[in-house]
This record gives structure tokens, C-alpha cells and sequence, in this order.
């Protein structure tokens, strides 16, 4: 098991992070603390759950929990580069599903896995509240719209 | 009259470069509403809100002043602005935040110096960085500036603002989910009653939770005045018991789907769905519309029958459906309405929380149902199972729900709306066993079955002219 | 107290409590699954719906409300029989079964499931699910407890159990929606002292016991109340024995001693009773061998040996794992047979510390009567190694499994010129002794032992003695009888009424007195801080199995 600390600078966050929540509710830095970490490692590794939940007081369960309820952790490792396709209503009636399949052929992975080089991890997305601009991608943190096939060449060209 | 047309209060502005910064936003009268905030003491303020007429922008349409009468008196009393917006076809806040975070400020601390909150958090839907990073900058520039922090703009009122992000869970956008995450747990709803957050909130505290663009009106009505802002919209007389008549003020609707410029479009309320989808450009291509949904994916679908209901709080309740967030999707002809809903479904049964079982079982229960029906393996009797399955988690025609919280409704409603108003589309998947597009014609459920509009409208007390 | 109306109607319920225990208490059961009284009420199984008109309002309110987060009001109405509760609690079944394997004929829980009992009496008789059912894995939780995920309807019990009694929260909800999951985090297993308490609380079959796993159906279980023997805490529990063996214990609610619950050392220290090296036969050393023998020769060759070699030569060593009764015994065989003063108290452990959880104490003494043995000896009880101290002859009660025998105390029982042991196991002592007579282990023994907070509590004679076994009240009756006494006990009651009637502190405590909830010697004086919270009793009966 590969261990995990804070960085100095980052445990200097977490500190500063602490102090947004009365001192009797230290776990309510849970989600904050845990996306310091996956900034960090990548992923909330076994060490990543074990170190969190000493910092906030909390079982490794209770860190588990809230890692498993939200997508936006990962309890594994992913690629270099996260893309999140909005899959929802709006972007669904404005052609995702072209632009779905052709990441996946593109790319030759299904949603939930990483290309073979671990460069990108093609995650499926629930509506990311840009409908205007559908269909719309997420790439790591930035916001892609009005997508075409030739347009996601182009991105995902960038990240080669 | 003239024809509907924007009138930007909330959005005015936002497409002015560097509107995100504390000086650009001043210079357009940004923070103006402080000079006069703190003359006015915690009952006109609660006065003037009520009378505002403002409702809750985040869905459930309550009187913000009604809200604000429910608070509690515990300390310390904590202030949330719900920026964890979610609800599919829904992206005005996405804005706000990205290019005119100051005014969430402003609002936050309006609110707060009402209520008597030192503390306040702005939940931020994990996915908005750029907004949280523009956020996260502009409350740096007021704490420098002295509009955050000991003492506000110069008086004698402490108030530290800190965001705080989700991480992809629609269900935190529910005001007692999203506090359960704030605490560092999973979003799962609290009962109510006891834990309604104005009395029992987060870390079990009195709390108000507003939604981005409620708090967004705040600043405009307290430099405006309440006799400017309730001129603004629509306001019905006579409503039924339980329906509130005011609409007031502008609503920021998104458009989004089948439409030539989708987007968002700030319109005092009291237009139609027709008169809206005309505003964006109208449907695509010049196609006839199939199917709108008016408030959000949760909000019961209107048929091209149901075009002429006014797209405001009170109507859209009359019609039984409602204005939600204000999302509104707009389908043409090409759209089959079994492939829609099944989408729908697939998204709640992702977004469940799972704590409670009508809803954990249940929606992906009416998906499975509706994937069966689309990929047509549907069999004869399928329509009546999907409705009876979705009706147990919650009941349209009795406007009651067997969950915790009214995500049991966002997943009833639309599957036993768009099921009853489309049967004719559902029957023909299952007795072909494939996927088949009618003509909007015979797609749809004859007016007379189903529908609770068109009904007479309630008689209007004042509706805008739009003659600016 | 409080007026309620339920199902038309009117009832005096005690003030403050949930709906569902207000039912209880006037006999009506409100099905639910999440809820339990000592825990949090997430309201999450949607089972307990009710509809209710509050006090003064008109009608009824227009949604199902949660009878279990619902507090009894004076002038509240409920109903359980409005059409509307009925179809909406029998909905609920139907999403709970949605998933639920049809495992019941090789399921633990089966015959006393909850999700059977209220399929049966408030469900539909069909099935309406034709989708694809989850199939979650069965795994391993911890040394004691595994979970078969197919059968969990996702109440949380158990993950508030370890939150808010057990306090490590090893178990928590993992995933979301219908993928849900209740499990450990990786290496950190579901390992403490109370872990066996969320099998008793799993409303199905998810969570199980690996001790008792497929080892009997519970309807061929025979169940009877009694008192946990593991320290002087007490717990009220339930000995539950199939054939002669036990199978499994589990608490019994006590509002004042364990609420719901039990510490593993007890639930799961009853494996020696089961032993097949138990002692069954009373034996005699002869020729330097223990064999067997009859109960006559064994006490006429013992009262020979202790008139010869003295009473006062004489040690009587009492157990402190006795009951009340078999101590009283052991008390007048001491002084009315033997005629000794040296009487000394044999004992188990005794840590040096207290095990304190958030919501539960396992007492550092591990001798279930102590407190009895205190009150009925008084002064003239001495420690084993005092009595024994110049003593030429012994009776020596022991029936504590694997007790710390010291080697002094060892050597000085051995170099004794007569040593009777009366116990339940072999033992390096019942190997050096002069004579062996097999005993009682607490599941066979009828009479009460005294906690450690002087609740004089009642333990059911579940099994029949093994072999020849005789209890040790009799035994000591006898004994002393030979040795010129006068003892005649029918039974254990009789003593127990002796008991009352003769010792100071156990006044009043006689048998008729001491019911299932015991008998406490200290009784409260009549102060106002009394019933502060409401307890469960009328729950328990109903719902605890």
C-alpha cells in the first residue's frame, strides 16, 4: 500500500479549510479535504481513506461512504485526463450520443475505463447544467459545447 | 401590448468583460443596495421581502418572505446559497457565478444582516470550476475590499462567506441533502418534519437555503424598492386554496433542446410556453413541437395542446406541472417521446440517494420498464405497470409522495406524465417491439384524457406590458 | 399520559413517544424496519406510513407521515386502516421484495424475518417485478458477523449501531440508489465487542451470526430467559437450546441493565456448556484413579473425611459464579454442616478496567454474583487463598470454564489431605482431587444472581443437568445433611423465599417478587428525577425476538 501524506502546502490548506466549519464539526470537511487529495494522488487510495480519516476524526467506513456516494471521487486510479460526457435530456436531444460513440471508437474504450496508454479515462456525466451550449463535454476542468465529431478530434488531439 | 420581450435585471450586464470583478461590477452600480441595507433593521427587511412577493427560484416556489418568517432563533444561524444546480435543462446560475459572482455576494449579505447570520457557505456543484474559481476570487476581493468579513462595508455586522464544493450528486441540490453533505456526509435527505432547515439545519442550527438566482433578486429589490419589483411579472386573483398568486418579478429561463438559440432569457413572468419558445428562435428547422418539459426534467411534460399556458408559478401548478428551476427543454416531431423519458428515468435512477426504498427500488424499477419499452420488449400492459410502479413512489393525481424527500416526485411525475399524455407513442413501441416515431398528430393522447389544461386561466390581477 | 384515537378508537398512551411505541403499548404493531428505539429514526423504510390528524386540525394531513418520527400528542388521530396506509405500506413491500432473493428456505432468518411476517399480514400475495434483480455478494463483515448483501433492504440499523452504540462505525453505506451496499472499509473488519448485536437487529436475513449460521431453524429452538453469567453486569438474555446443546444466546431488553444489547464475550462464551468433556458422573479417587461413583458414596466418604480430619480443619469455597440460591446453600452446609469459618470466595478475571462504548458497558469483573455472594456471606467471606490458609480438608465449588488458578492457590489445594471439587469441566484441579462431583453450568441452573448494581435478576433452567449431575444447592443440602444438618429444599424458590425471609439485604426479594425485569435490592428512593425516558418495554414484547 502505497502511503499518503498531505504536501505541506496542501495540509497548510487543510488547516485553513478546517476553520470554515464550527470546531466540533471537523467532518464537515470531508468533501473539501477529499478533493485536496485526489488533486494529490490522483484517486482515493486505500491510504488516501485510512490518512483522511484520522485528519477528521471519522472511521475509514464513514470516509468510504461519502467516496462511493459521490462520482466525482474516484476509489481507483484513473487516466491523466478526465472527460466527462454530458449524457442527460438536452445534450441527448441535441446529438451526444454522436459524439458518445464516437469517443468511445475514437478513444476504444467504453464509459468507466481508461485508454490503454492510462492517458484518458472516459467517464459518463449527468447534466452539467450548460444546455445551451449542448452537446457539451468536460475535459479535467474546463467546459467544451457545441460539439461536433470534428471539434472532439480537435480536443482530443490537444491531449495526445 | 407589446410582444414578450427580455428585460434583464439579474442578467444585466453579464456578458460585459471582467463583469466577474469587484470593479467592473461596482462601476454597473454593483453593492449599491448596501448603502441602504443597513438603515432598514431585520422586520422591514422581512417586510419588504414578503411583500416583494420574491419566490424561491430553486423549485419549490416558496414565498421567500414566508421562509424567512420560519427562522429560527437558536445561534448561531447559518446562511446557504444552493449553487448546486443540477436539475437537467437548468443553467442560469451556471452564469451568475461565472460572470457576476459579486451579486450572489450581495444577495448573501442582504440575507444575512435580515437574519442575523454571521456564517454563511455557498454550496457549489462540484463540476463548476470556472465558477467556483471566480467565486472563490471575487470573495477575496471583498474580504480586501471590506465587504466581507468583521465588519461589513464599514458597520458593525461580521459575516465570513466560504464555498464549499459538491462532487457530483444531484440529490445535495434537495436544501436537507445538501446540508447532510456540507456536515461531510453522504446527500441523503432529512425528514421533515423535524428537520426543516430554518428550524433544524446544518450542524443542527437554524439555517436558511436559498437558491443562487433568490438571493440574485435580493440586491435589485432592496435598491429598487418593493413597489418597483412587485410591478415586475404577473399576479392572479381568486387562485385556488393553495395556489399562490404572485409571480413577481423577472425568472431566468433556460431554453434548451429543439430550439434555434438556446439559451437564457431573462422575461418578466407571465409569458406563455409558446410566446418563450418564439423568444428563442423558435423550434428548429421550423418543426412542430412534440413535447415541452416547463420547469426542469422533474416537471410534468406539456403537450403542443398545453402551449398556452403562461410559464409562471401559479399556472404551471394549475397545470398541474410546475416551473421548477425554470429549465425549460422543447422537443420537435424527430423526438420519440419513450427514448426521452427513458433518458429521464436513467438519470434519476443515477441520482437516487438510495435511503429510502419507494425511490431506491422504484426508479430504476420505472428506467427498466421504460428501456424494456423503447428496446420493444414492451409487453401489453406495460403503460399501466409503469404508471402504477411510478405512482407508488409518488402520486400525481394525489399530489402525495411515500419518500423522504420530493426527488420521489421528479422521478414519478415526468415518467407517469409523459407515459399518459404519450400513450399512443408507448402502445405503438410495444405492439411493433421496436422503437417508432409517430407524427406529433397521433404521438399524442387526445386533450380530453389526461390533461388538467387547457383550463380557464385564473383572472389576472396585472400582467406585464412589455412595453419597454 | 396522552388521548389518542387510532382506528377510531381511544387510547391512554404514555407522553412522548414515537407513534410506533404507542401502538405497542395498546397492542397494535405499526410495521417498520429502520426504526428502533434506541437508535436514530431515519424515517428510510417507508414501512411505519400512517395518516394522521394532528391535534385540532380538521382532517387529516394530506401526506403518509412516518409513525415512527411522529411523537404522540394528546388529541393526535391516527389511522392504520385508511385505504390509503394499507396500500401505501403494502407498496413498499412489494419495492423491498423487488430484489430480495427467495432464499428463505435456507435463510437464518426465516421464521422470524420481519420482511415475512409483514409480507404476510400487510403485503400483496403476488409478485409484479419482471426486471432484472441485483445480485450483490455475500462477504464476510468480520470474525463474527457475514452479510448476505442480496437480502439487505438497506434499513441502516446496523450502520447506526456502530455509529451511536458501538461507536467505531466500522460499518457504513456504501454506492448509491439501488446499488447501495452496506460494508467495511478494506482491513478495517467489523471487529469489537458488540459486533454480534447487528446480527439481532438486521430486520431479515442480511446480516447473520457465523456461529449460529445453518445451525438450526429457529422454530426448533427452545427459548427461555435468563441472565448472562460473563461479568456482573448482568444482562438479560435468552438461552436458546435445540437437543440438549445451546445454540445461541441473545439479549433480552432491560430498560435499566442492557437495553437491546450484549457484549460478544457473552453471546458467544456459551461454547464450554456444550462440551462433550463436561463432567456427568460424580467420581472418587481410589487406587491413585479417579473413577466413577455413586452420590451416596461420594458424600457419605466426604463427610467421613471432613469429621475425621475437622470442621474447623475445613475450607468451603464458594464460586462466584454461583447463584444467589447455591451460595445460600453452600452458607448453611459452611456453618451448619461443616462447622467452619473458613469460607473463601473463588473467582474468575477481573480487568483491570471497565470496557466503555458510547452506549454500552462491559463491567471488569467477570463474576456474574459476586454481589450476591457479598450480600449472603457478609463478613465471614474470606478470599479462597485465606480460607485455605492452614486448611487440611476443602470443599471446593468451581464451575468457572478456564479460571485463573494461580499457582499458590494450585499448591495449596493440592498439599490439602482432602479436596472435594464440585465443577463442570476437567480441570488440573478435578484431576487432583479427591473426589469430583459434576455440576451446573448456568443455562442448567434455576435461581438468580445479583449484578453489580444489586438487581437480583432470574435465570431459567434451559437445559436438564448432564449425566448425574445434581444442582449445587442440592448437592450442598445433602452434604451438609450427612455431616448432621438439617437442610430440606424442594426446589430453588424455596431457597430463594428462605433467602428473603432470613438475609437483611434480600428482603422482600423472594420468589414471587422477582419477575423477568428482577428484583432491585437498592430501590430507588421515590425522587422526582424518575422516568425520564420513556423505555421500550411494550416494544420489546412485541417487537424484539
Amino acid at each position: 500500500m502505497e502511503p499518503f501524506e498531505f504536501t505541506p502546502e496542501r495540509l497548510a490548506q487543510f488547516h485553513e479549510l478546517l476553520t470554515h466549519y464550527p470546531e466540533e464539526h471537523a467532518r464537515a470537511a470531508m468533501l473539501p479535504t477529499l478533493h485536496l487529495a485526489q488533486e494529490q494522488n490522483g484517486y482515493i487510495s486505500q491510504a488516501v481513506q485510512t490518512y483522511v480519516a484520522g485528519l477528521l476524526g471519522v472511521s475509514e467506513a464513514q470516509v468510504l461512504d461519502v467516496v462511493t456516494f459521490y462520482p466525482m471521487f474516484f476509489d481507483a486510479p484513473v487516466g491523466k485526463h478526465i472527460v466527462r460526457v454530458c449524457k442527460t435530456l438536452p445534450c441527448d436531444l441535441c446529438g451526444c450520443g454522436e459524439i458518445i460513440e464516437h469517443l468511445k471508437e475514437r478513444l476504444e474504450v467504453d464509459f468507466d475505463e481508461t485508454t490503454e496508454d492510462g492517458n484518458i479515462t472516459l467517464l459518463s456525466s449527468e447534466c452539467l447544467a450548460a444546455c445551451d451550449q449542448a452537446p457539451v463535454i468536460m475535459i479535467n476542468d474546463d467546459l467544451h459545447g457545441r460539439l461536433t465529431p470534428e471539434r472532439v478530434d480537435e480536443l482530443m488531439d490537444a491531449l495526445e | 401590448m407589446g410582444k414578450p420581450k427580455e428585460r434583464r435585471i439579474l442578467y444585466e450586464n453579464i456578458d460585459t468583460p471582467d463583469m466577474h470583478t469587484l470593479d467592473v461590477y461596482r462601476q454597473h452600480g454593483g453593492y449599491a443596495s448596501l448603502e441602504k441595507l443597513f438603515d432598514m433593521d431585520a422586520e422591514q427587511l422581512l417586510n419588504e421581502v414578503r411583500d416583494s412577493g420574491l419566490r424561491g427560484r430553486g423549485g419549490a416556489g416558496v414565498s421567500a418572505g414566508f421562509k424567512w418568517n420560519l427562522m429560527g432563533k437558536g445561534e448561531p444561524k447559518y446562511l446557504i446559497a444552493n449553487a448546486d444546480e443540477s436539475e437537467p435543462g437548468t443553467f442560469s446560475n451556471r452564469y451568475i457565478l461565472q460572470h457576476k459572482p459579486h451579486m450572489l455576494i450581495e444577495g448573501m449579505i442582504i440575507a444575512a444582516w435580515s437574519l442575523g447570520i454571521h456564517k454563511a457557505y455557498v454550496y457549489i456543484r462540484g463540476e463548476f470550476t470556472l465558477g467556483k474559481k471566480r467565486l472563490d476570487a471575487a470573495i477575496q476581493e471583498a474580504y480586501a475590499a471590506g465587504i466581507l468579513g468583521e465588519s461589513v462595508a464599514g458597520h458593525d455586522f461580521a459575516l465570513d462567506i466560504y464555498t464549499h464544493a459538491g462532487a457530483g450528486a444531484y440529490i445535495c441540490g434537495e436544501e436537507t441533502g445538501l446540508i447532510e453533505s456540507l456536515e461531510g456526509k453522504r446527500g441523503q435527505p432529512r425528514v421533515k418534519p423535524p428537520f426543516f432547515p430554518a428550524a433544524i439545519g446544518v450542524f443542527m442550527q437554524p439555517t436558511m437555503v436559498h437558491n443562487v438566482e433568490t438571493l440574485s433578486n435580493l440586491p435589485y429589490i432592496i435598491s429598487n424598492g418593493t413597489e418597483w419589483y412587485q410591478s415586475l411579472g404577473a399576479v392572479y386573483k381568486d387562485t385556488p386554496r393553495g395556489v399562490d398568486p404572485m409571480n413577481t418579478g423577472t425568472k431566468l429561463y433556460c431554453v434548451s433542446g429543439h430550439v434555434e438559440k438556446p439559451g437564457v432569457y431573462e422575461v418578466e413572468m407571465g409569458l406563455t410556453v409558446r410566446e418563450l419558445v418564439e423568444l428563442a428562435g423558435g423550434v428548429r428547422g421550423g418543426n412542430e413541437v412534440k413535447a415541452v418539459i416547463p420547469g426542469g426534467s422533474s416537471a410534468p411534460v406539456l403537450t403542443p395542446y398545453e402551449l398556452d399556458v403562461p410559464v409562471d408559478f401559479t399556472c404551471l401548478q394549475m397545470a398541474k406541472t410546475m416551473l421548477g428551476s425554470g429549465g425549460i427543454i422543447v422537443m420537435d416531431e424527430t423526438t420519440c417521446t419513450v427514448r426521452a423519458l427513458e433518458n429521464l428515468m436513467d438519470f434519476y435512477a443515477h441520482e437516487s440517494c438510495g435511503q429510502c426504498t419507494p425511490c431506491r427500488v422504484g426508479t430504476p424499477w420505472t428506467r427498466d420498464i421504460v428501456a424494456r419499452i423503447e428496446a420493444g420488449k414492451g409487453r401489453p400492459g406495460d403503460v399501466d405497470h409503469l404508471i402504477e410502479v411510478a405512482n407508488n413512489v409518488a402520486n400525481i393525481d394525489t399530489f402525495t409522495w411515500n419518500t423522504i424527500c420530493v426527488f420521489g416526485i421528479a422521478v414519478s411525475w415526468p415518467a407517469v406524465s409523459f407515459a399518459r399524455k404519450f400513450r399512443p407513442e408507448f402502445e405503438a413501441h410495444i405492439e411493433q417491439g421496436k422503437c417508432v416515431i409517430l407524427p406529433v398528430s397521433e404521438a399524442v393522447a387526445p386533450p380530453e384524457e389526461n390533461y388538467a389544461w387547457p383550463q380557464e386561466l385564473p383572472e389576472l390581477e396585472r400582467k406585464p406590458t412589455w412595453d419597454y | 399520559m396522552a388521548k389518542i384515537i387510532m382506528d377510531g378508537q381511544e387510547y391512554e398512551v404514555s407522553d412522548g413517544i414515537s407513534v410506533v411505541q404507542a401502538a405497542a403499548e395498546v397492542g397494535v404493531t405499526i410495521p417498520h424496519y429502520c426504526y428502533h428505539p434506541s437508535l436514530g429514526a431515519p424515517a428510510n423504510c417507508r414501512m411505519c406510513l400512517i395518516e394522521l390528524t394532528p391535534p385540532g386540525a380538521p382532517g387529516p394531513i394530506r401526506q403518509l407521515t412516518t409513525a415512527c418520527t411522529t411523537r404522540v400528542g394528546d388529541g393526535m388521530e391516527i389511522s392504520n386502516e385508511a385505504p390509503r396506509v394499507k396500500q401505501a405500506r403494502a407498496t413498499t413491500l412489494q419495492f423491498l421484495l423487488a430484489h430480495h432473493p427467495l432464499d428463505c428456505p435456507t435463510c437464518d432468518e426465516a421464521g422470524e424475518c420481519f420482511l415475512q411476517d409483514y409480507v404476510y399480514e400487510f403485503g400483496h400475495d403476488r409478485s409484479v417485478y419482471q426486471e432484472i434483480k441485483n445480485v450483490p455478494p455475500r462477504k464476510s463483515l468480520g470474525p463474527t458477523v457475514d452479510l448476505f448483501s442480496t437480502r439487505c433492504i438497506v434499513c441502516t440499523r446496523c450502520v447506526r449501531f456502530t455509529e451511536e452504540i458501538s461507536g467505531g462505525a466500522e460499518i457504513g453505506l456504501m454506492h448509491r440508489g439501488v446499488h447501495d451496499e452496506i460494508d467495511v472499509a478494506p482491513e478495517k473488519p467489523l471487529d469489537n465487542k458488540l459486533s454480534g448485536n447487528v446480527v439481532d437487529i438486521c430486520p431479515v436475513g442480511a446480516l447473520v451470526s457465523k456461529d449460529f449460521l445453518y445451525r438450526s431453524r429457529p422454530w426448533f429452538l427452545d427459548k427461555k430467559p435468563s441472565v448472562c453469567n460473563r461479568c456482573s453486569k448482568g444482562c438479560n438474555i435468552h438461552v436458546e437450546s435445540r437437543e440438549g446443546e445451546v445454540a445461541r444466546l441473545r439479549p433480552r431488553y432491560h430498560a435499566d441493565v442492557n437495553d437491546f444489547w450484549m457484549c460478544d464475550d457473552g453471546r458467544f462464551g456459551y461454547e464450554y456448556v456444550n462440551s462433550p468433556d463436561r463432567l456427568r458422573l460424580p467420581a472418587l479417587r481410589k487406587n491413585g484413579e479417579l473413577v466413577p461413583a455413586g452420590w451416596r458414596e461420594l458424600i457419605d466418604a466426604a463427610a467421613e473425611k471432613i469429621q475425621a480430619l475437622g470442621g474447623d480443619n475445613t475450607a468451603v469455597i464458594a464460586s462466584a459464579w454461583m447463584t444467589n440460591e447455591e451460595l445460600y446453600a453452600v452458607k448453611r452446609l459452611a456453618e451448619e454442616g461443616v462447622g467452619t469459618e473458613r469460607i473463601g470466595l473463588f473467582e474468575g478475571t477481573v480487568e483491570e478496567e471497565d470496557e466503555v462504548f458510547p452506549k454500552f458497558v462491559i463491567e471488569r469483573d467477570k463474576n456474574p454474583n459476586r454481589a450476591g455472594a457479598e450480600l449472603i456471606f457478609e463478613d465471614g467471606l474470606k478470599t479462597a487463598a485465606e480460607a485455605l490458609d492452614g486448611a487440611k480438608a476443602a470443599v471446593f465449588f468451581g464451575g468457572i470454564p478456564d479460571a485463573p488458578l494461580d499457582d499458590a492457590l494450585m499448591d495449596r489445594l493440592t498439599a490439602l489431605e482432602y479436596l472435594l471439587v464440585v465443577d463442570i469441566l476437567p480441570s488440573a484441579l478435578t484431576e487432583a482431587a479427591d473426589a469430583a462431583a459434576p455440576g451446573t453450568a448456568f443455562t442448567e441452573k434455576e435461581g438468580c444472581f445479583t449484578n453489580s448494581a444489586k438487581r437480583v435478576q432470574r435465570l431459567s433452567k434451559a437445559l436438564p443437568n448432564l449425566g448425574n449431575a445434581l444442582a449445587e444447592w442440592q448437592f450442598a443440602a445433602h452434604l451438609a445433611n450427612a455431616l448432621g444438618a438439617n437442610i430440606e429444599y424442594e426446589s430453588a424458590a424455596q431457597i430463594t423465599d428462605d433467602l428473603a425471609s432470613t438475609a437483611a439485604a434480600f428482603n422482600g426479594a423472594a420468589d414471587e417478587a422477582i419477575d423477568w425485569r428482577g428484583f432491585c435490592l437498592e430501590e430507588k428512593t421515590d425522587g422526582e428525577a424518575e422516568e425520564t425516558a420513556p423505555d421500550n418495554w411494550a416494544y420489546a414484547s412485541r417487537f424484539w425476538r
